[in-house]
């Protein structure tokens, strides 16, 4: 007997994908635009002009995301509490050190209600503090020159916010490695990857453990 | 289910990569180089301008038609009065038969000292003169910035000082050497010393540059008499008539007739003549009162034809037509500019890919502009405008500008001028020309450009509009080792094989991007040439060996070789002087040639070289052939960043400096490469830019280099851990 | 649920932002003229190689029979156009009363004069067979010749009063028939005054295959001539100046062109006053020299040595130009015409076909002429220019007797000669059309305006360069302004 669990809204599996392109879009983009002359995919101009539309994308979408989870009361889910970064935390860790290969069950169970991880949270509180926000900061204000290039000089110029930029693209690099990773993780190897693309989970219930 | 649940997984991934893929065009190729793709096969044929008439063959009868026999251009009249030309005492010349003088001539009208003192182009520096050693160029011989008192590498000569130790050039010889592209009065008339007429000198000072000139033989000073030579008043005839006799006002400088000058302007218009060696007024082109007929005399304001006699190639000119590279085409010799409306395809040099280039030499040119609609004359009410700064914000207009008559009376002859790198005299005028912004507006275009303000700001328009240089332009002069013709070792770039040889190839140069000062104070990259020189320089303080002592030393009175220079030099042996045998290449050379110039009476000369960069305004491609390609200045092939070379060696090993005065930021390394050749390779730190896709911090970028790298890695070992162990407990 | 849709429309208007972003930084171009619009392109062309009974043609009008028996309205489509009769339309010729039908049929030119009394050597270009005199039957069908325009086996020829000479193999012509190229049309026109390239100055045949500096549209995009002289019904579009007079049946640039296509302000302007072939004719005469002057009255001396572009005995003097300047003129379609028997001043240039229109005309543009000045006979007493035989028994080219041919072209054309010949100079115009060249060598700012532009203003009826002082319908403004701030 299968039973579909909900895990994520269409909204919710929309918004996901839209970013993830926009995200890979950026990335693949900049490099482009960073490593110009060594390579070239859609030539210097489209990469900047793709980066820019996928930026604004990205940017929007997030704000979107924030207004959806601000309004639904659901920004909490997101917040690390205090054991998430020690009792759970470590619970988690160890799971992925250890448990994971001799075949141990995972610690946590994943609900709807409780569908981030404690490891996930930490790490997308700061992504979604520091990184985006580094990057969305330095990005738009890049993005500012085309109105008015007098406020890039003012925050320092594009020499301070070029490479601080770039390094913050890296890390979204590594992110992205680790991200895509870990979806494979789950129940199965493509349980995480199915939820965000069908909304759903099919989950084995033969041992009575829905109540 | 689990295959159809790969499929969308598959499409989901493949689906921004395949985004990225399908547009994949690239829209960068500059137009100059897809021009090229289109060669018209088989159509090399050279248009010809057909002879409008073709003239009676004696064999056959010819054509009686008189509708073929098209009337005569009727000429516009001058709007110029007729003028008696007059001589210094207010005598017609036609009576006299003396010297033309304009002052006398003009001055009835015009206001001739005005002109004279407000005029940078005659003062050359004279009004701006330094003692030795504060001159702004860094250099200690120099006296002013402008081209009396500011040595060049390319005349050579130095401007001896009071008080001489050995002379070079006295103001005499001054008027010979540089009168040529001098328009006369200024330091032609007036003396630096005392600001009396140079007419005026008093021989009894040895050291009294003023009296005396260089006898190049003996290389001792000769005394000069100005009451013989008169002196070389400000011609106005060299910019206000069509078509002046340069080559005879050249002459009769060159012979020392400097009082002649103004009058051979007018040899060939048949208002005056030579008669042997003298120059005569001709009856028929005066009428009664002495003035001269209008037919004859034309006076206009300057037409670029008129600017080219000194600052070259701006001209229309004969069909094909072709530029030479020589001091007497200073402003192509010196940049490759060209000021010329005519298509570089149908011209005739010998230019790389010349069939493709349907551009004319100068865009301006082409559409109409003179030189000086943007170098006016700073009081012409046509131009005088105030700007926004000046202007009281409540006012829209002035109407309170100088009247046409009172202009006329008292025209500003300095004229408007950019702010190059080269134009170092009367730097307070400095950008007070119309220059592109003040015509154009630069954000009405460019659409097609990202990031429009920010590149305006960074960039001059020159940089994207000059992109490439199509004629050759001087890269190195090196005053070390003189040739057997007794000149200089001269090098071009934009040209394979010698320069001005029809046989040679002209390929065209790309201009250097360096920092450059603009009058609104900002640093912008701009293209510039960058000309280096090496010159022998002896004394404390120090000063060019002389072009004479240079002569004695390496040459024999009849201008061969002397046995010794060519056994210093001669590596193979032969008794002869190859083309690459005459470099001081090695120190032991270097030696021998200094061992030659001590012999000579040089005192301890050494080596030092020079560079100086010469901004190229000129030349202008409209937006079609103008740079578009991003990955020109973005990217590692960045044209901001590439090596620049600057001579193809660098004698006695020395290493040239850039001149001070020139506005520039020359940043950069300069270096001799492992070929023996002289680079620059300029790096963009000291200004406040940042090009994407050419700068980068190489640590920060190492650190996310190795965070992608473990994460990927760790992953990795993860997975292969988590492979294993499955398999080993499937296997359990 | 009403929650999801709220997002999907935020959803919605971002993306819609992000496509707007993109759509505005994408380059806007002059790419509005989209000129191949007025291009039709037609299906290949039936092969008729298969389709003939008979193994061998005749003659001329056998094959006309032949083509006949499957396009039974050809024969009559031709005969309804002036590629057959050689005369148009009725129209009221500027100066003239009456309507009158014109062409070759009845004109007079300066160059050979006129086909009256010389029908052999000039009907060589008939689109028919057989018209020698002036009794020739305009309503028989099998004489239009099909070849002409359709042979496509390059080896059709046509000899005296358009009669195949005996060796054109007419089968094989017949079975190569196609849809006119540039050959056909050149057979003729590239050899307008007897000779490659004599009297247009825009044809000749280097456009049969010319390399696109000559003519762009051939050249570059291979363009044949019915491409713009679109034909229905075997009518052809299009006049030539020199043998009509009205504004009727044109083709022009703008059939296919945007009328302003440059994506430049200025540019655009000039098409006000300037015909586009101003600017994008800046050189007549290409490749081959065309013939800008003949002086009959040197005709006739036996110098022992003909030079086709300098002297021949039966022609007189010449002048032939090449990489020629046009000459420019106010021209609103219509022209004055010089009619057969119409008086002349013999001491002024009699104008022969003058193009009207001036400065101040609203439908006149500046066109590009080339002007072909000649001096040529006239009856002294009549006042008048005179057919003269030239062809065959009795013409000028046979007995060099100015009399004679006079007289007997006199009889030919219904013009009784005095007896009295002088010669007088004539100017005939010849409106350029073809030899378009790539817009990179079209006309530039110098080439008319300022110092060097050498242009004749005042002729035009300007007061002065229009680039200084304004043009015709310019009204300059003074900036109230006074500039803007920097």
């Amino acid at each position: 007997m299968e039973k579909k669990v909900w895990f994520y809204s269409f909204y919710e599996r929309i918004w996901h994908w839209v970013q993830a392109i926009a995200v890979l879009v950026l990335i693949m983009s900049g490099f482009e635009i960073s490593y110009a002359g060594n390579f070239s995919v859609t030539g210097f101009k489209v990469a900047v002009t793709l980066h820019n539309l996928a930026g604004v994308i990205l940017v929007v979408n997030a704000f979107l995301a924030l207004f959806y989870n601000l309004a639904g009361g659901l920004l909490k889910r997101y917040v690390p509490g205090l054991e998430d970064f020690f009792t759970l935390g470590i619970r988690h860790a160890t799971y992925y050190i250890w448990g994971i290969f001799v075949g141990a069950p995972h610690p946590f169970d994943k609900t709807p209600e409780k569908r981030l991880l404690p490891l996930q949270k930490i790490t997308y509180f700061m992504i979604l503090n520091v990184l985006l926000p580094l990057m969305i900061v330095t990005g738009a204000l890049k993005l500012s020159a085309e109105v008015n290039p007098a406020w890039v000089e003012y925050f320092g110029g594009l020499k301070l916010l070029g490479p601080i930029h770039r390094f913050g693209a890296w890390m979204f690099a590594a992110f992205l490695i680790v991200h895509v990773y870990m979806i494979t993780t789950g129940h199965t190897i493509f349980s995480n990857l199915k939820a965000m693309v069908l909304g759903y989970e099919e989950v084995h219930l033969d041992d009575g453990k829905e109540g | 289910m689990n295959s159809r649940l790969t499929l969308i997984i598959v499409v989901l991934l493949v689906l921004a990569p395949a985004v990225w893929v399908i547009s994949s065009a690239d829209v960068e190729t500059p137009a100059v180089a897809e021009a090229a793709a289109e060669v018209v096969a088989g159509d090399t044929a050279a248009v010809q301008t057909p002879p409008a008439e073709e003239g009676p063959s004696s064999l056959f009868p010819p054509l009686t038609l008189k509708s073929l026999e098209k009337a005569a251009e009727p000429r516009t009249p001058s709007i110029h009065p007729p003028v008696i030309l007059m001589d210094e005492d207010m005598e017609p010349v036609i009576r006299s038969g003396r010297p033309l003088s304009l002052a006398a001539t003009c001055g009835g009208c015009h206001n001739v000292d005005y002109i004279a003192r407000n005029n940078y182009h005659s003062q050359v520096g004279l009004n701006e003169l330094t003692p030795p050693g504060q001159a702004k160029s860094g250099r200690a011989w120099d006296v002013s910035p402008g081209m009396f008192g500011r040595w060049n590498p390319l005349t050579y000569r130095t401007l001896s000082p009071e008080g001489f130790d050995e002379i070079d050039m006295g103001t005499a010889d001054w008027i010979m050497v540089m009168g040529p592209r001098h328009v006369g009065g200024g330091p032609a008339v007036t003396s630096r010393f005392t600001g009396r007429p140079l007419t005026e000198t008093r021989a009894d000072d040895p050291k009294n540059p003023d009296a005396f000139v260089l006898d190049p033989i003996t290389r001792k000073p000769a005394a000069w008499n100005w009451q013989e030579s008169g002196v070389m008043e400000l011609n106005c005839l060299l910019c206000h008539v069509k078509d002046p006799n340069n080559a005879q006002r050249v002459a009769e400088i060159k012979k020392g007739r400097f009082g002649w000058a103004s009058s051979a302007t007018l040899l060939g218009s048949g208002v005056a003549e030579r008669d042997g060696g003298e120059i005569k007024w001709s009856a028929k082109a005066f009428a009664e009162d002495g003035s001269v007929r209008p037919e004859y005399f034309r006076v206009s304001d300057p037409r670029s034809g008129n600017c080219r006699i000194c600052h070259g190639s701006a001209c229309r000119c004969s069909d094909p037509v072709i530029f030479e590279n020589s001091l007497d085409n200073w402003g192509t010799e010196t940049t490759g500019e060209i000021f010329s409306p005519d298509p570089v395809d149908r011209s005739g040099m010998n230019l790389k890919g010349k069939e493709s280039l349907h551009l004319p030499w100068d865009v301006h040119a082409q559409r109409l502009l003179q030189c000086s609609n943007c170098h006016h004359s700073m009081n012409n009410p046509e131009y005088n405008e105030e700007t926004g700064d000046e202007r009281p914000g409540h006012l829209r207009f002035d109407a309170r500008k100088l009247g046409f008559g009172e202009y006329l009376e008292t025209p500003d002859h300095n004229l408007a001028k950019g702010h190059s790198a080269q134009g170092t005299v009367a730097r307070a005028m400095d950008g007070s020309m119309r220059d592109c912004r003040d015509c154009h507006d630069a954000e009405a275009r460019h659409d097609f450009l990202p990031y429009k303000k920010l590149h305006f700001q960074k960039l001059s328009c020159q940089t994207c509009h000059v992109q490439r240089v199509l004629a050759p332009a001087r890269m190195s002069t090196d005053w070390t080792l003189l040739d057997s013709a007794g000149e200089p070792l001269v090098t071009h770039r934009g040209v394979r094989g010698r320069v001005n040889d029809p046989a040679s190839i002209i390929d065209g140069y790309t201009p250097v991007l360096l920092m450059h000062e603009e009058d609104d104070g900002e640093y912008r990259l701009g293209p510039h040439n960058v000309i280096t020189s090496w010159f022998w320089v002896e004394g404390d303080p120090e000063r060019p060996v002389r072009e004479a002592d240079l002569k004695a030393a390496f040459l024999e009175k009849d201008g061969t070789y002397r046995p010794e220079y060519v056994r210093a030099l001669d590596e193979n042996g032969d008794g002869k002087l190859e083309e690459n045998e005459l470099r001081l290449g090695s120190a032991a050379k270097v030696e021998a040639i200094k061992k030659l110039l001590e012999s000579a009476g040089v005192k301890a000369p050494r080596i030092k070289g020079e560079i100086q960069p010469y901004t190229l305004s000129h030349g202008v491609a409209s937006g079609d052939y103008a740079l578009h390609c991003c990955q020109c200045c973005h990217g590692k092939n960045s044209r901001a960043i590439q090596d620049v070379k600057l001579s193809d060696y660098a004698p006695g090993a020395a290493e040239p400096g850039p001149v001070t005065d020139a506005r520039i930021l020359l940043h950069g390394k300069i270096e001799t490469g492992k070929d023996g050749k002289v680079y620059c390779t300029p790096t963009l730190d000291p200004g406040n830019l940042y090009l994407h896709g050419t700068q980068r911090v190489q640590w920060l970028d190492w650190i996310g280099i190795l965070a992608v790298i473990g994460s990927f890695l760790g992953v990795a070992a993860h997975g292969t851990l988590r492979f294993a162990s499955s398999r080993i407990k499937k296997a359990e | 649920m009403a929650r999801k849709k709220i997002y999907m429309a935020l959803l919605a208007v971002s993306l819609a932002g992000a496509a707007l972003v993109l759509g505005c930084s994408e380059e806007v171009g002059p790419g509005r003229d989209d000129p191949w619009r007025g291009v039709t392109r037609y299906p290949d062309h039936t092969n008729h190689a298969h389709l003939y009974k008979a193994d061998k043609f005749e003659d001329g009008p056998s094959v006309t029979m032949a083509c006949l028996e499957c396009h039974p309205q050809a024969a009559d489509q031709v005969m309804a156009t002036s590629h057959w009769n050689w005369l148009g339309d009725p129209e009221t010729v500027p100066g003239h009363d009456k309507p009158v039908r014109i062409g070759k049929l009845n004109l007079i030119n300066n160059f050979c004069i006129s086909i009256e009394g010389n029908w052999p050597k000039c009907t060589k270009c008939h689109a028919g067979y057989g018209w020698k005199d002036a009794s020739f039957d305009f309503s028989v069908k099998k004489n239009v010749d099909c070849l002409v325009c359709h042979d496509g086996s390059g080896l059709y020829d046509k000899g005296e009063s358009g009669i195949p000479p005996k060796d054109v193999d007419l089968l094989a012509a017949a079975k190569s028939v196609r849809r006119p190229t540039r050959d056909n049309c050149g057979y003729c026109h590239f050899n307008g005054g007897g000779g490659n390239a004599v009297k247009h100055g825009d044809l000749d045949g280097s456009l049969a295959k010319p390399v696109e500096r000559i003519d762009v549209h051939m050249g570059r995009l291979n363009l044949v001539c019915i491409d713009c002289h679109k034909t229905r019904d075997h009518k052809i579009t299009g006049r030539m100046v020199s043998v009509s007079a009205t504004n009727t049946n044109q083709v022009g640039c703008v059939s296919c062109h945007a009328d302003k296509p440059h994506g430049n302000e200025r540019l655009d302007g000039h098409t006000e006053a300037l015909a586009c072939q101003t600017c994008h004719l800046p050189e007549m005469a290409v490749k081959e020299a065309t013939k800008v002057a003949w002086d009959w009255s040197t005709a006739g001396q036996d110098i022992g040595a003909d030079d086709p572009h300098k002297y021949l005995k039966i022609k007189g003097s010449f002048i032939y130009a090449k990489n020629l300047r046009p000459e420019y003129f106010w021209f609103n379609g219509s022209l004055e015409r010089y009619l057969k028997g119409d008086l002349i001043d013999p001491e002024k240039v009699t104008q022969i076909n003058r193009p009207l229109g001036s400065i101040g005309d609203p439908n006149s543009k500046i066109w590009p002429f080339k002007v072909h000045r000649a001096k040529q006979p006239y009856d002294v007493k009549y006042k008048r220019l005179i057919v003269p035989k030239t062809v065959g028994k009795g013409g000028y080219w046979t007995d060099f007797d100015w009399i004679k041919a006079a007289e007997l072209g006199g009889e030919a054309s219904g013009l009784p000669f005095s007896g009295e010949f002088g010669f007088t100079e004539t100017e005939m115009y010849w409106r350029l059309s073809h030899m378009i060249a790539p817009k990179e060598r079209a006309l530039q700012c110098v080439d008319c305006h300022g110092d060097s532009g050498g242009m004749d203003w005042k002729a035009l009826g300007y007061d002065g360069d229009p680039a200084y002082v304004g043009g015709r319908s310019r009204k300059r403004v003074v900036s109230m302004a006074g500039g803007t701030d920097k």
